[in-house]
């Protein structure tokens, strides 16, 4: 019973991207002391996309189960704290709000704080209740308290920081764990004539490499999980329709914001993600509302800073791989599946791809029932993701251009249909257990942008009013008190030593 | 015009029923509803017997679900028989016994679940390193502190409970004066374009309601009157007498298979709580099992209804399913009914949302208990009897075949949302019944052999001595129930 018959003995990894050097540090990690060996393939000559410079706060488990530590992670990859994500004009033009990692309020009798917020009669901003959001707010920042009886126990953070400079930072973590790093680039995929797994691959050199298991990283091209399996691409235009991106990093001036920022436009939407020594821009956008030298030029024309590179071009196909993991090959990040950045969700799927495979790690046998489990879990993972996605565009009283109106006619999955018409009649959550947005993060939407239920659970009416509005006060200047006394974001990396020796970045000329 | 289509806010409600579900939703509704709702208890008749069904073992959960209500546990035992329970021993189960005790996660050690480190090292018994089991064993209770260090820390409890005493525990904690009580007997339910318009009571008397919650039991008369129909699996037949305590209880309800079913034990505050479970229909069975004078008794169709709610009517516990009292999971669900009311109790008489959100969670909820029940027939040394054959022959849905399939392949737990019973819940009922993991996870090879046996050997050895210090339960329940009785005067 405890042999491990055939067991993995050599991974290859295709990719050195974010994707890439995340799985190899997790694995190399993980199965430190294992007879296995790891093989990581970049080349050189291929640039990465460096998915998402803001994360979630999972980010922290994944650094901590790598015993990395946080003040020198900071300081190689430029990384600021990020309490969460301002929305700007989502709802309307002119709207905003934070969707913060954390709860509002506490909980009474079991029943969440926001129905009380609701019978209150929504005078104060559900906000104020929300220790994250009012720090982020101050642009300060502190750790959260690890006593769950404080007010500052009550937030959860994420980082934001410079994906390729993280992708460097773990290919030294992982060519440390002794993972083998082959420059170059992948001519040939040959196929086992009886199983149909990847058996080698030859190299633009002459070199073949040989595994048991592969790992795609490769990106949008899926060298072996699509290119070489054929195993099929579910398109989910009809539901995320933008399918372009423009990048481009400005000068850091201003306060260092303690959180992502996402702004609505005509045909897409605008990022902007501070980190120590500079700002990273992106207008994420569907062509079919806007040609591609229009949305340069809106994204240009609202940079806060100075350019510091020329705009780079991204196109994408929103959707995923009809299998994440076909026969032996598992594919990890944009190679498996691809999803607008709106709310930080690359460096997540990766980190849950990577979690997954090593929960579920196969032998030679690859069983099927390992595969379809592996699947199944990550399915439910990225359609959760992509309903959350969608309804910020559809969540929303704009009419203003033709993509807005695209989403209005749309006709909504039922799930998320049916989780907006529980929200919208009584403030009911249709909840779930696995999946990365939590009600928390739901509330902060659908409030966000301007779904304010029409009623309230019943039971918030039984309580005498003056007594929940006492409480709530009270609240209320707890956090205030306490978020006086929290430093200023830059600060406060200065003073936990994760500051950057780079400096900020300054334009040419 | 139909009734449940106005944007009317809900202002009466009716229950229905005299048994536990009634009396858990009147006062669950009467301690959280605003008083501006009017609330009407129908008291009809009948199905009190059939509580029986709910079985003795109150979930973990319990605990908070009372606490949300605002009754507290010295309440709780001060106010009923409920005692502590650390689970369920079953013996004599498809060859096997062991504790399906209740059990707060175990350690997970290098990212790896514990029970691999059990495999890696051949060690094919779970129970030594379950503190809440060894403590059944040894028949000691005490509360587990919050100090994870401390080896009870991981023990969970809920409680024994009496289901017809336990009904009238929740029935005394309804405020006074908030439930109007109507008793009678239904003559004739009034129902309009799905909806429920009035109830007809025999004494001439008419109840309207904008929202009626059936908690009549087995019967269903609330929700039979809409149309929808009881998908039944199969009969089975109870009987619950007692017994005085001997003074030597132990802390988990004591369960037995019988070629005709099963017998449980379960000790209680004042006497001990016999529960016989066989199958009405078994050839000579009535010359088997003698049902002793004064027990309660009660046969019933196990299986449910396709939905809980139609229309204006709403069905709880044993209205909308019932389920066979082999582990806590009657009750388990009957919270859950009870919260998922409350949770969605509708505000206007235009009910379609809430009503659709709870269907959905009913059949999540009753689909995935039925997953953990069915797994306890799935094995080779049953009795080729006619309850045995009628367990065994139910379905096996593709979910539990997974859930099976991936443990014994290896190890995997394979979870759905919110499931009723918890990862923990499994893993000891997958040991207890003789499953184990072909493989085990490789990451476990990291570590040392000899620090792993050391460390396994070493958690043994504390729970022993944690155990050896604790008190026993019948000690510990008296001295506790004691020092309420001080606090009070």
């Amino acid at each position: 019973m405890t042999a491990h018959p055939g067991t993995i003995e050599k991974i290859c990894i295709v990719g050195g991207g974010t994707a890439g050097w995340m799985t190899a540090a997790a694995l190399s990690h993980k199965l430190r002391g294992l007879p296995v060996a790891i093989t990581l393939i970049e080349s050189d000559e291929i640039g990465t996309v460096g998915v998402g410079e803001a994360t979630l706060p999972a980010i922290r488990s994944f650094n901590s189960a790598l015993q990395i530590d946080e003040a020198a992670f900071m300081r190689a990859t430029e990384a600021t704290f990020k309490l969460g994500i301002e929305f700007r004009n989502w709802g309307r033009i002119g709207d905003r709000y934070i969707h913060p990692f954390g709860d509002y309020g506490q909980k009474i009798d079991g029943l969440p704080f926001y129905h009380y917020w609701h019978r209150l009669g929504q005078g104060e901003r559900l906000d104020e209740y929300c220790y994250g959001i009012m720090l982020a707010e101050q642009g300060k920042f502190r750790h959260p308290s690890t006593n769950e009886g404080d007010i500052e126990s009550t937030f959860g953070y994420a980082y934001q920081f410079d994906a390729t400079r993280y992708a460097a930072f773990l290919r030294q973590f992982s060519e440390a764990e002794g993972v083998r790093r082959v420059q170059g680039k992948v001519v040939e995929t040959s196929l086992d004539s009886v199983t149909g797994h990847v058996s080698h691959l030859k190299m633009d050199d002459g070199r073949d490499i040989e595994a048991d298991l592969f790992v795609d990283c490769s990106g949008f091209r899926g060298i072996l999980i699509e290119q070489a399996l054929h195993t099929g691409y579910d398109n989910w235009s009809q539901w995320l329709p933008c399918n372009r991106a423009i990048a481009v990093p400005c000068e850091s001036r201003g306060p260092l914001t303690p959180f992502t920022r996402a702004t609505a436009l005509e045909a897409g939407w605008q990022w902007r993600i501070p980190l120590q020594h500079r700002t990273g821009n992106g207008h994420v956008y569907c062509s079919d509302f806007i040609t591609d030298d229009e949305a340069a030029t809106r994204l240009l024309n609202n940079l806060d800073a100075p350019a510091l590179a020329a705009p780079r071009q991204l196109y994408f196909t929103t959707g995923r791989r009809r299998q994440f993991w076909n026969k032996n090959v598992v594919a990890i990040g944009l190679a498996a599946g691809f999803l607008e950045p709106l709310e930080s969700t690359s460096i997540h799927l990766i980190q849950e791809g990577i979690t997954e495979l090593l929960q579920i790690f196969p032998d030679k046998q690859f069983l099927a029932s390992d595969i379809e489990e592996y699947n199944r879990r990550m399915s439910l993972n990225i359609e959760r993701v992509r309903d959350f996605l969608l309804l910020h565009y559809v969540a929303t009283q704009r009419d203003d251009s033709e993509m807005w109106r695209y989403f209005r006619n749309m006709t909504l999955p039922d799930s998320l249909q049916e989780k907006i018409d529980a929200w919208l009649t009584r403030g009911h959550l249709v909840r779930y257990e696995f999946g990365v947005f939590l009600p928390p993060s739901w509330v902060a939407v659908l409030l966000g942008q301007n779904l304010i239920p029409r009623r309230h659970d019943l039971r918030a009416d039984k309580a005498m009013r003056d007594k929940i509005a006492e409480g709530a006060d009270a609240l209320r200047g707890r956090i205030r008190s306490s978020v006086e006394r929290a430093s200023g974001q830059a600060e406060y990396i200065k003073q936990v030593r994760a500051a950057s020796d780079t400096g900020p970045l300054m334009a040419k000329g | 015009m139909a009734l449940h289509k106005s944007d009317d806010n809900v202002k009466k409600i009716v229950v229905c029923g005299n048994g536990l579900a009634a009396q858990m939703t009147v006062c669950a509704l009467a301690r959280q509803l605003p008083d501006q709702i009017q609330l009407t208890w129908l008291r009809i008749a009948g199905s009190e017997q059939s509580d029986i069904f709910y079985g003795n073992t109150a979930p973990p959960a319990t605990y908070e679900f009372n606490l949300n209500l605002g009754i507290s546990e010295p309440e709780l035992l001060s106010g009923s028989e409920a005692s502590f329970s650390f689970g369920t021993r079953y013996q004599n189960w498809g060859g096997a016994a062991w504790t399906q005790c209740f059990q707060q996660p175990l350690p997970i050690i290098d990212g790896v679940l514990f029970h691999h480190y059990l495999s890696q090292q051949n060690i094919f018994e779970l129970e030594p390193f379950l503190v809440s089991a060894v403590a059944a064993q040894k028949g000691a209770f005490a509360h587990p502190p919050e100090d994870r260090r401390h080896a009870l820390s991981r023990a969970e409890y809920g409680y024994h409970i009496d289901p017809l005493d336990w009904g009238r525990f929740f029935e005394r904690m309804v405020p006074r004066d908030r439930v109007d009580i109507a008793a009678g007997e239904i003559a004739d339910i009034v129902v309009h374009d799905g909806d429920i318009e009035t109830v007809r009571l025999s004494d001439g008397r008419e109840l309207v309601a904008d929202l009626y919650v059936d908690g009549s039991g087995a019967g269903a008369v609330f929700l039979s009157s809409l149309g929808v129909v009881f998908k039944a699996e199969r009969r089975l037949a109870a009987h619950m007498q007692y017994r005085p305590l001997s003074g030597a209880e132990g802390v988990v309800r004591t369960l037995t298979g019988c070629d005709f079913g099963w017998v449980s034990d379960t000790p209680l505050q004042s006497h001990v709580a016999t529960l016989t479970v066989f199958d009405p229909q078994m050839p000579g069975q009535a010359a088997l099992i003698a049902v002793p004078e004064g027990a309660a008794v009660a046969e019933v169709p196990i299986g449910r209804h396709p939905i809980a709610w139609a229309g204006n009517c709403v069905a709880i516990g044993q209205a909308a399913g019932v389920v066979e009292p082999l582990t806590a999971a009657p009750v388990v669900l009957l919270i859950r009914d009870v919260d998922r009311l409350l949770s969605l109790l509708p505000n206007t008489r235009d009910m379609r949302v809430e009503s659709r959100e709870f269907n959905r969670q009913y059949d999540e909820d009753y689909r995935n208990a039925g997953l953990f029940h069915r797994a306890f027939y799935e094995g080779h040394a049953f009795p080729d009897t006619s309850y045995w054959r009628a367990a065994r022959a139910q379905p096996i849905d593709e979910r539990l075949s997974a859930k099976l399939a991936q443990f014994e392949s290896r190890g995997l737990h394979v979870a759905y949302d919110l499931e009723p019973f918890t990862q923990e819940d499994w893993l000891i009922l997958s040991y207890g019944m003789g499953r184990r993991p072909g493989r085990y996870d490789r990451i476990a090879d990291r570590a040392d052999r000899d620090r792993v046996r050391q460390f396994l050997s070493g958690m043994r050895q504390d729970i022993e001595r944690c155990v050896s210090a604790m008190p026993n339960h019948t000690d510990y329940m008296q001295n506790f129930m004691r020092y309420l009785r001080q606090q009070e005067t």
